[in-house]
C-alpha cells in the first residue's frame, strides 16, 4: 500500500522537476531566439502537446525513443529505456514542459527595455543577467507550475500504465485499476482510494502555501534576440519535432485499408464522437449555468475537486454507485466523467470572462431576458470563447484514457481504449495509426477555434 | 572632451542631426521639444542605437564600434534603474563589479558615495522601501562608484517632487565635483541654472520631403 504512494511521490517530483527545467530553458531560450525560427504554427503546435491525448503523445515517444523506434533504427541503440521510470519521466516532461515555458514567457514578456539596456551597460555576463533580470521573474511562477505539474503527475494514469511496465511499477493509479480489473478486490481499492486522496489533499496544502511576489512589472517591451537563444531553441525544438515526426512517419507506413476495414475502429470512432459531443455540450451547459450563478469561490473548488478525484478514484466511484443502482451504461459512466473533468477548466475560463461584464442589473432595466439577452448580448459578445471552449472539452473527452480503461469492454470501446488494447496485443502499427487519426482530428478542431481563441489553456 | 561631429540617425520621414562638445568634468543641459530626439541622442552615445553618420570621440577615441558595455556610459532611465529584489548595497555594487562579490576596498568606496549622496544608512533597504528620489540616488550612487566617466541622464527627476529634486540635483553636484562628465535631459531652466550647466538646445528633426 505504501509503495505506490512513494512511487506516485517520486515520479511526480521528477517529472516536474525535469519539466520545470526543460520549460525553464526553453522560455530564455525561445526570449532570445530570433522570430523566424519560431513560426506560429509551430508555437500553437507546442502549446497544445499539454492537452493532447496521453496516449498520442506516449506513442509519438515509443516511434522516436522505443526500442524499435526511429533513433533505435538509426543506430542509436538502447532504446528500451523508455520503459520504467525514466520512460514515465520523459513522458510527462514532453507533456509539461511547454505548458511552464509558456507561463515563463509571458512574465518574461514584462521585462522592460529599461531593464535589457542597464543589464547591456553594467556588462553582466550571461549567468548574472540570468540571475539578475530572468530569474526573480521566474521564480515565483516556477514554484507554482511546479506544484501544478506535480499534482498532474501525481494522478496521471495512461503513461504510468503503458510505459511503467505495469505490474513491476504500478503508482496509485495504476494499482487501484490493477487492483479492480485485474484483483477484483474492491474493499482493497476502496482504502487506496482513501489514501489517494488524503495524499492529494495534504500535497495541495503544502503546495498552496504563498510566496511574496517581490518583482514589480513595467510594460511589455522588446526582446533582445541573441545568436545562442535560435541555437538552443531550435534543439529543444527538435526534443519535440522528433517524436511529432515519427509518430506521421511510422503512421504513413501503415496499411491504413487493414485497419479502417475492422468494423471495431468505426465502431470506436463513433462512440467517441458522439460521447466527447454530449460530454462537451453538457459541461458548457452546466459550467455555463455555475458561472452566472456568480459563485467565484467555485472555480477554485471545482480545481480542487479536479486533482482530488483522479480518473481511477472516479471510475472507482461510479462503478460502486452502477452496483448499487443496479443499472449503469458504461457510455454513461464516460460521458459522466468527461463531463465532471472538463467543469473546472471551463470556470477557470468562463468566471472572469463573465465577471468583465457585470452589467445585469442594466440588462434587467432594458427588459432584456430569456432568449432574448442571449440572442443579443451572451451570444455575440461570448460566442468566441464559447466555441474554444467547448472545443476544448470535446478534445479532452475525445483523447481521455481514464475512466473508459475500466468500463471498456468488448461491446463498449472508444478510440483511446482500442488504442490501449492494440499497444497491448502488439499490434503497434494499428496503434499507430489510431494515435494519428486522433491527434489530426483534433489538431484541425485546435486550428479551426484557435484564431479567435483566449490566451488560455485552461489550466 | 566629448565630440559628436555630423551625427546622423534618421526614421521614413524624419531626420535627426547632432553636432557639439562638451568638455570633461562638465554638465550639458539638452533641451528641446517633444520628439525633437532628445532621447535619441542619449541612446546613440550609449550604443542602443546606430547613427547613419558621423563621429562620436571621448578624448579622441572612436566609440562608434563598441558594445554599449565598452563605452565609458552609465545611463539613468526615467525609471527601472534599480533590481527590485536586490538591496540599495547591492544594486550600487553592481557598478563596479556586475560579476564578482565587491572587495573590502569596494565595499567602503560604495559606503563613501552613500553619505556623499545622502543616503547613508540605506544600505540594507530594498528599492520598494525607498522613496523615488532615494531610489534615484541609489541609482547615481552606481554611476558614482563605476569607473565609466560619462553618465547620461534622461529626464530622471521628471517624477520626484520638489523637495526630493533639490537633493537629486545637489547629487549631481556630487558627481560632478567627483570628475564625472553629465549630459542631462530635462525641462527645467531653474536646474540648469541651479548646475551651472552648458546648455545644447536640440531643434525638431528635418521633415524629409515626402516620396
Amino acid at each position: 500500500m505504501w509503495t505506490p504512494l512513494w512511487r506516485s511521490t517520486l515520479q511526480a517530483g521528477l517529472s516536474a522537476t525535469v519539466a520545470c527545467a526543460l520549460g525553464l530553458l526553453m522560455a530564455f531560450a525561445a526570449h532570445h531566439a530570433a522570430s523566424r525560427w519560431q513560426p506560429l504554427w509551430w508555437r500553437a503546435l507546442l502549446n497544445t502537446v499539454p492537452i493532447m491525448p496521453t496516449l498520442v503523445v506516449v506513442l509519438m515517444l515509443l516511434a522516436a525513443y522505443g526500442r524499435s523506434g526511429a533513433l533505435a533504427q538509426l543506430g542509436f541503440t538502447g532504446g528500451t529505456w523508455m520503459y520504467g521510470l525514466d520512460g514515465v519521466v520523459i513522458a510527462h516532461a514532453f507533456i509539461n514542459a511547454p505548458w511552464v515555458a509558456q507561463q515563463l514567457q509571458s512574465q518574461f514578456q514584462g521585462i522592460t527595455l529599461e531593464r535589457q539596456r542597464l543589464a547591456d551597460q553594467l556588462g553582466l555576463s550571461a549567468w548574472r543577467r540570468f540571475k539578475l533580470v530572468f530569474w526573480p521573474l521566474a521564480a515565483e511562477t516556477l514554484r507554482r507550475q511546479w506544484g501544478l505539474v506535480f499534482l498532474l503527475c501525481f494522478t496521471s494514469f495512461a503513461v504510468v500504465l503503458v510505459l511503467s511496465g505495469s505490474p513491476r511499477w504500478a503508482t496509485l493509479e495504476v494499482r487501484l485499476y490493477q487492483l479492480i480489473t485485474l484483483e477484483f478486490d474492491i474493499a482493497g481499492a476502496v482504502s487506496l482510494a482513501w489514501l489517494q486522496m488524503l495524499s492529494l489533499l495534504a500535497l495541495m496544502v503544502f503546495l498552496n502555501r504563498q510566496g511574496a511576489a517581490v518583482v514589480s512589472l513595467g510594460r511589455p517591451q522588446a526582446r533582445q534576440v541573441r545568436a545562442w537563444g535560435s541555437v538552443v531553441w531550435l534543439a529543444l525544438s527538435a526534443l519535440w519535432a522528433i517524436p511529432m515526426l515519427a509518430l506521421i512517419v511510422r503512421a504513413l507506413r501503415l496499411d491504413w485499408w487493414a485497419l479502417v476495414s475492422q468494423p471495431v475502429v468505426w465502431q470506436a470512432a463513433w462512440s467517441s464522437l458522439w460521447i466527447a459531443a454530449i460530454s462537451a455540450t453538457l459541461a458548457l451547459v452546466l459550467s455555463w449555468w455555475l458561472a452566472r450563478g456568480g459563485v467565484t469561490r467555485l472555480g477554485g473548488l471545482s480545481g480542487v475537486l479536479y486533482f482530488l478525484i483522479p480518473s481511477q478514484v472516479m471510475a472507482l466511484a461510479l462503478f460502486l454507485a452502477f452496483r448499487e443502482l443496479g443499472w449503469g451504461h458504461p457510455a454513461a459512466a464516460v460521458g459522466l466523467s468527461n463531463t465532471l473533468m472538463c467543469l473546472p477548466f471551463m470556470l477557470t475560463v468562463l468566471i472572469p470572462a463573465l465577471a468583465r461584464y457585470p452589467q445585469d442589473r442594466l440588462m434587467a432595466s432594458l427588459g432584456l431576458s430569456g432568449p432574448v439577452r442571449w440572442r443579443r448580448v451572451h451570444w455575440p459578445r461570448h460566442r468566441a470563447l464559447l466555441c474554444w471552449c467547448w472545443v476544448f472539452a470535446f478534445g479532452l473527452s475525445l483523447g481521455d484514457f481514464g475512466v473508459v480503461a475500466l468500463f471498456g469492454s468488448q461491446d463498449f470501446v472508444t478510440l483511446p481504449y482500442l488504442l490501449y488494447q492494440k499497444l497491448g496485443s502488439y499490434r503497434t502499427g494499428d496503434a499507430y495509426g489510431l494515435a494519428l487519426m486522433m491527434w489530426a482530428v483534433l489538431a484541425l478542431l485546435f486550428v479551426m477555434a484557435s484564431p479567435r481563441s483566449p490566451n488560455v489553456t485552461g489550466q | 572632451m566629448l565630440q559628436v561631429s555630423e551625427l546622423r540617425f534618421g526614421y521614413a520621414t524624419t531626420e535627426f542631426r547632432f553636432d557639439f562638445e562638451l568638455p570633461a568634468g562638465r554638465i550639458l543641459a539638452v533641451t528641446g521639444p517633444s520628439g525633437a530626439g532628445k532621447t535619441t541622442l542619449l541612446n546613440l552615445l550609449a550604443g542602443f542605437e546606430t547613427p547613419q553618420s558621423g563621429q562620436i570621440l571621448w578624448s579622441g577615441e572612436s566609440w562608434l564600434g563598441y558594445s554599449p558595455k565598452q563605452r565609458g556610459i552609465s545611463m539613468l532611465f526615467q525609471s527601472h534603474n534599480l533590481f527590485d529584489h536586490l538591496s540599495a548595497a547591492a544594486n550600487a555594487d553592481l557598478g563596479l563589479s556586475p560579476n564578482r562579490a565587491p572587495t573590502a576596498e569596494q565595499v567602503a568606496q560604495r559606503d563613501q558615495a552613500f553619505e556623499d549622496l545622502g543616503i547613508g544608512g540605506l544600505q540594507n533597504r530594498l528599492p520598494g522601501a525607498l522613496s523615488g528620489g532615494q531610489q534615484q540616488r541609489v541609482a547615481l550612487a552606481r554611476c558614482l562608484i563605476s569607473p565609466r566617466p560619462l553618465i547620461l541622464l534622461d529626464e530622471p527627476f521628471s517624477a520626484l517632487d520638489q523637495n526630493s529634486r533639490a537633493d537629486a540635483l545637489s547629487a549631481l553636484k556630487v558627481l560632478q565635483s567627483q570628475g564625472k562628465t553629465l549630459i542631462l535631459v530635462t525641462h527645467h531652466w531653474a536646474d540648469i541654472e541651479a548646475l551651472g550647466a552648458d546648455h545644447y538646445p536640440v531643434e525638431s528633426p528635418a521633415v524629409r520631403a515626402a516620396l
